[in-house]
């Protein structure tokens, strides 16, 4: 037997590992396909497992399908996506806030939804269209898939009202009994808050800041995107807010955020918020009392006559090369029913399609507000830079507040320079 | 090889060049090529949000509405010198009577400057962190020990007043700057002849007046390099502001660093916040020519 040579052997190895690569990709190509799904579930220890076994009941109907999860911390994912799609880089598929669809919208970078899911499952959404369908639309096209919303009715501490001589059992129905509810709430003394939220400055402070411009049939925008949030109604509505402040400078928890007020109402220090169904948990949590902290609070609807409703949606790019694949995965998260279960016990939240709603955690009638919320369900009105508006806005409400500036003041000098920031004219 | 040319690449600047030239490839990637992008970016109209309206060549468009149009830029470019200015002098103050102390005590030395040291090795994530609830509004015990000390009547909220923000802000900063500067000026302490002080004794001089002869003038390039250093670290200052403000409220803390991320990252108006930067970093540049030609005039 003639004893091959190293040179013989080298050409061999080459051979073989050419043969092989060769094979793996024509059969990768063949056979599979991987789509990039950014998120920020798993960044998050409690949601991790959940969602990858989302991701692989998914890979194991799909099996030409191989999901690739990204995950980016939610604060994050806004700016991150942004400059992504900007460097041409996008992923496939990204879960992004309700109304951030019109960011990348407007840089021209998302596939309309209808390309890539059913008629048919969109058309089920149409039963709560403010938002479900208009809220991820831009400029009359829906961009984003609703996975899950959430609904922000009123949440009242019955400790604190009775503290504060109110009745427990009756919290107020319209807008100015609870004006003067968290007035006498504010004015009980030993610390007690009349209205915990997200009080701060920025993009969330000022979308919480919309809620009280919408009491008065003001907004930030008008249909067509122009600023108009020193309208008015809107000086209206935050002469208003600051009577109500030098009424009881307790009354709100100006300067305070989320987590003050969340652990202030846990703790019968706040008497009102405005919180999804996520808050149950969170507050059996910081009470300390666990599920016996549930008797001590109730939930009604939002007295402005609206529910401020949020989700989360999925958006595909319009450069992916795999928009098919990215359609079936979005549409399987979303209209699975096995999985919705799994995601609304996990996380708290609603799942798009009414056909859902009739899981056995919603038997509970402590979701009975968060559900009814959703039909007369108002969202942020989509616009590109809608994150910098609100943030012009927190600017308004903070000078008022704080006594720098009149309200007219404020809100005429914050609108006209975010005016300028997106290049409108000054009025 | 032959010997000649052997010489030549052992000797002469290119076998130095070589050595170099894994440092310098990376350094002009991540460096130089951002600068010149960025130089480049500011003579754009690059906004990410909305890519129909961006030109590739727009002049001097954006230094233009810099100086004309943004209703922010000149009350930025005030904060920035205020907090800077204070931080400073307060941090350079507490930085050089911490190092005095240091130098004059002998048997608690090792624990004091263990002591002095700490906000210095704390992250300053951490630290801002630990700040951030002890100004808190409603819990916060810096507001609790003012009301017991009379000094305010009502707990403040002191990230939400523009006119009160700044002020946590700067006692964080100083906290930490003035135990980095006691570390430098301690070394330079440490290096003034015991000599000097001897004379001044049996000159009769006093303690305040060997400070202001002897300490002083030795301690002079120390104090200038570090004050210098110092304000050129500041007036990029970041993280801590960034945590416990994000600018605000308003842009009543919203110093250059985080101007110009807002704008790139708020507004996604690349060539704006390009332009800044731009500007920016001519300043920086011609601040760190002064440090480098004093640090050479004391050498």
């Amino acid at each position: 037997m003639k004893i091959m040579t190293a040179r013989s052997m080298v050409l061999l190895s080459l051979l073989s590992m050419v043969i092989f690569v060769g094979a793996s990709l024509a059969q990768d190509s063949s056979e599979q396909v991987t789509i990039t799904v950014t998120q920020w579930h798993t960044m998050e220890a409690q949601f991790e497992g959940p969602f990858m076994e989302i991701v692989e009941a998914f890979e194991a109907e799909n099996p030409d399908i191989n999901v690739e999860v990204i995950g980016i911390p939610w604060s994050d994912t806004t700016p991150q996506l942004t400059v992504r799609t900007g460097a041409g880089t996008p992923p496939d598929v990204a879960l992004v806030n309700s109304g951030d669809p019109a960011i990348f919208a407007a840089m021209g970078a998302l596939t309309p939804i209808e390309e890539v899911v059913s008629a048919e499952t969109l058309e089920r959404m149409q039963w709560a269209k403010g938002a479900l369908i208009d809220a991820p639309s831009y400029q009359g096209t829906q961009y984003g898939f609703t996975w899950y919303v959430f609904t922000f009715p009123m949440q009242y501490n019955k400790n604190v009202l009775a503290a504060a001589g109110l009745d427990p059992d009756n919290p107020p129905a319209t807008w100015d009994e609870f004006l003067d509810a968290i007035i006498q709430v504010g004015n009980e003394g030993d610390g007690a808050i009349g209205l915990g939220g997200n009080f701060t400055q920025g993009a969330w402070g000022g979308k919480f800041y919309f809620a009280f411009l919408w009491a008065h049939g003001a907004d930030a925008l008008d249909a067509d995107g122009n600023i108009i949030f020193d309208s008015p109604e809107a000086v209206a509505a935050l002469q208003e807010l600051v009577d109500v402040y030098q009424a009881s400078p307790n009354a709100i928890g100006f300067g305070t955020g989320n987590y003050e007020a969340r652990l202030g109402f846990a703790t019968n220090q706040v008497g009102f918020m405005r919180e999804a169904g996520w808050i149950r948990t969170i507050a059996r949590d910081l009470s300390g009392e666990g599920e016996a902290f549930d008797d001590d609070w109730g939930v009604a609807p939002w007295p402005a006559g609206h529910t401020f409703t949020g989700g989360h949606v999925w958006v595909v790019f319009q450069q992916s090369e795999n928009k098919e694949a990215a359609g079936r995965f979005i549409e399987f998260v979303v209209t699975n029913r096995e999985m919705q279960e799994l995601w609304s016990q996990v996380f708290g939240s609603i799942p798009p399609l009414p056909e859902f709603h009739d899981f056995a955690m919603y038997d509970d009638p402590f979701f009975d507000e968060f559900l009814a919320g959703l039909a007369n369900g108002r969202s942020d009105q989509p616009h590109p830079q809608i994150d910098l508006i609100a943030t012009y806005v927190s600017i308004a409400f903070t000078e008022a507040l704080s006594g720098t500036a009149s309200p007219e003041e404020a809100l005429k000098r914050a609108a006209n320079n975010a005016r300028i920031a997106l290049g409108q004219p000054l009025q | 090889m032959n010997a000649r040319a052997k010489a030549f690449f052992a000797r002469g600047p290119v076998f130095g060049l070589l050595l170099c030239s894994p440092a310098l490839l990376i350094m002009a990637f991540v460096l130089i090529y951002p600068l010149l992008r960025s130089i480049s970016l500011s003579f754009q109209r690059m906004n990410l949000v909305y890519p129909a309206l961006n030109d590739p060549f727009v002049g001097l468009e954006n230094y233009i509405r810099l100086f004309t149009l943004e209703p922010y830029f000149g009350q930025v470019l005030g904060t920035t010198a205020l907090f800077v200015i204070v931080t400073v002098l307060c941090g350079f103050t507490l930085g050089f009577t911490l190092a005095l102390i240091l130098q004059r005590v002998r048997r608690t030395r090792v624990i004091l400057q263990t002591l002095f040291l700490l906000p210095y090795v704390v992250p300053s994530v951490a630290l801002t962190l630990l700040w951030m609830w002890m100004f808190n509004p409603s819990f916060g015990v810096v507001n609790y020990v003012l009301k017991e000390l009379h000094v305010i009547e009502q707990f403040k909220r002191w990230f939400v007043d523009p006119n009160l923000a700044l002020v946590p802000l700067m006692a964080i900063t100083v906290w930490k700057g003035g135990a980095f500067n006691m570390i430098i000026l301690y070394a330079g302490l440490q290096n003034i002849p015991i000599e000097l002080y001897e004379a001044a004794s049996i000159d009769g001089g006093s303690a305040l007046q060997k400070f202001r002869y002897v300490t002083l003038p030795q301690m002079r390039h120390v104090i200038t390099v570090l004050l210098l250093l110092s304000a050129m670290y500041l007036m990029q200052f970041f993280t801590p502001i960034w945590i416990l403000t994000r600018g605000g409220p308003g842009f009543s803390t919203t110093t250059l660093s985080i101007y110009i991320y807002r704008m790139a990252f708020e507004r996604y108006d690349f060539g704006l916040a390009s332009a800044l930067g731009t500007l920016w970093f001519l300043f920086l540049a011609i601040v760190t020519f002064v440090i480098l030609r004093l640090s050479r005039r004391r050498d």
